[in-house]
């Protein structure tokens, strides 16, 4: 099993928010910065820097082992690739219940644009490298 | 080894997925009284409104038996248990054997005892069953009670109001959602309901059910009586332990087990809404009937079924929904009186966003917010683990309060300094 995670070396974060913009920018529909930032209603990003006493940390969903939202989604609409770990969220099947939201111990499930479905990191699946790790200038993120 | 596992819901698929996990080859069978495959019970109000169809309430593959390799029995009975020479004898007189079991039977809807309960028209709303019956009389109604102001009554009521039917909810408090919300946000509902075209009558009940056949008028505490076509009782649910009776499962309420989700008999596992589990938030043993404690119950007696020793850390109760678009979420004690408790709260009327958090001793056991419900699991998080809240109180419920905070409270600033900062956090 590949199961390729985020990493983060927290000595690198200098809390641009790089990582954000570019998380926006992949889950716009237009996929480019200035049109993307014009869209209505405006994608939603799913990582977040956050400042802790001593540190900036971006955080987004980490693909749990035991995965709690997994475990609570009453649609189906949330499951496991067995072969890369992911956490991945259907759309199509998710009915906006927010029982995932509830039990996210971190906080990075979000209620998508349209207020009808639950988003989250679902590591830019159409790409080999998530779009955080490949727009962070300090390479406090990597990918492996 | 055999495993038998009676009920498909949550708690049974969670332990058949936790088995299948550890062992791929030993038999599972499971044994159901429904008629129909894996289907999510809590979807079934939002297939009663229209949001979704009916194909979408199946929240497991079609081939997942065949997958995880179970034997699905259909539509039978468990009418007893005989734990001594391990079997249980299904209503159609077979024995089924197993090595190891599990309970996880769930709830009965509670039927209060009024005058006339059994007529036509008059129903439950807990399966799919229920459901097509409602269905079947819909067309030949005009106007509908639904008794019971919680999830499941204001679900019903949606619904009903979606085929056009004139719906009132008859509750037996003072607000809306009583079990779940505490009085502001349960107005917030009561006037969103009523602007929605459904009526709400607090502080009432139904007393009396009449009509020939089918129910044709309801009478309440205040001796009036309406006409009514459909009465959908909506009063909460029992563990259904009816079956128990005869053999020596411990049970007050629901099935007691241990943290291992064992019952007092050897080689039998209980599991879901028929179990009762030590609440974390009160410390004591009580039934959290609610879809996340019963995966999550169901998977830990899977995997100790198997011979794994996985605690169960306690359940808390838990509740999300959305009602026209205005969700809220609602985990723990929210309401008290005593005074050793504290409430932080803020209200914007005007735009329906309610927070409060309910302390005591600088630990967080409840939360409540309609609305504005992304960051829930962060307190979460902090009601179950129990940290102290002291440091960062005064900005709690404000902007600022994300996840950052949350790290800083739960990690002392040395630990920071490893890779995996937030896996630790969970």
């Amino acid at each position: 099993m590949s199961m390729k995670k985020i990493y983060l070396n927290l000595h690198k974060c200098l809390g641009c928010k790089s990582c954000e913009i570019a998380c926006g920018v992949e889950h716009s529909s237009s996929k480019e910065l200035f049109s993307a930032i014009n869209e209505f209603p405006l994608p939603i990003k799913r990582v977040s820097v956050f400042s802790t006493v001593s540190h900036c940390i971006p955080v987004r969903c980490l693909h749990c082992e035991d995965a709690l939202c997994l475990f609570a989604c009453k649609s189906g609409a949330i499951s496991k690739d067995e072969s890369t770990g992911r956490i991945i969220i259907d759309s199509e099947k998710c009915i906006g219940c927010w029982t995932c939201i509830m039990v996210c111990p971190i906080g990075t499930i979000y209620i998508d644009e349209t207020g009808k479905t639950a988003v989250k990191c679902d590591l830019c699946a159409e790409k080999e490298i998530p779009v955080c790790v490949l727009s962070c200038p300090t390479s406090a993120l990597f990918y492996k | 080894m055999k495993y038998l596992i009676i009920g498909n819901s949550a708690s049974g698929i969670g332990a058949a997925e936790a088995i299948r996990e550890v062992d791929e080859k030993s038999e599972i069978v499971m044994i159901t009284d429904e008629m129909k495959t894996i289907y999510s019970r809590p979807l079934l109000s939002y297939l009663f409104d229209g949001t979704i169809l009916k194909k979408d309430l199946y929240y497991r593959p079609d081939e997942f038996y065949e997958k995880k390799k179970v034997d699905i029995i259909y539509n039978k009975k468990v009418n007893k248990i005989f734990p001594e020479d391990s079997f249980v004898l299904v209503e159609s007189g077979e024995k089924i054997f197993y090595n190891k079991l599990l309970i996880a039977a769930g709830a009965i809807p509670k039927i209060p005892n009024i005058p006339g309960i059994d007529k036509e028209g008059v129903f439950s709303f807990r399966n799919l069953n229920d459901l097509e019956r409602i269905l079947s009389k819909i067309k030949t109604a005009e106007k509908a009670f639904v008794l019971g102001g919680g999830n499941i009554g204001l679900q019903a009521a949606c619904g009903l109001k979606s085929y056009g039917i004139d719906t009132t909810v008859v509750v037996s408090s003072s607000y809306l959602l009583s079990q779940l919300a505490d009085e502001t946000a349960g107005e917030i509902y009561k006037d969103l309901f009523e602007k929605n075209g459904i009526s709400i009558k607090t502080n009432s009940n139904v007393t009396e059910i009449s009509g020939d056949k089918r129910v044709e008028k309801v009478k309440f505490k205040d001796g009036t009586t309406e006409d009514c076509q459909i009465l959908i009782i909506g009063k909460g649910v029992n563990p259904n332990i009816e079956f128990l009776k005869s053999t020596n499962i411990k049970c007050r309420q629901g099935i007691e087990v241990d943290e291992y989700m064992r019952t007092n008999i050897n080689d039998i596992y209980a599991a879901g809404d028929i179990t009762e589990t030590v609440d974390i938030v009160t410390g004591k043993k009580t039934i959290n009937a609610v879809w996340p404690c019963a995966y999550e119950q169901g998977r830990i007696a899977g995997f100790n079924m198997t011979g794994l020793m996985k605690k169960y850390q306690g359940s808390i109760r838990m509740n999300a929904a959305e009602f026209f678009g205005l969700p809220f979420i609602s985990i723990g004690i929210v309401k008290i009186k005593e005074e050793d408790y504290e409430i932080i709260s803020n209200l914007d009327k005007e735009k329906n966003i309610y927070k409060k958090l309910v302390t005591k001793n600088n630990i967080i056991i409840g939360l409540l917010f309609v609305k504005d419900i992304d960051k829930a699991g962060l307190y979460h998080n902090l009601i179950k683990k129990k940290i102290d809240i002291s440091p960062v109180k005064s900005i709690l419920l404000k902007d600022n309060f994300n996840t950052g905070v949350l790290i800083s409270l739960i990690k002392k600033d040395k630990d920071l300094l490893t890779e995996d900062v937030l896996s630790d956090i969970i």
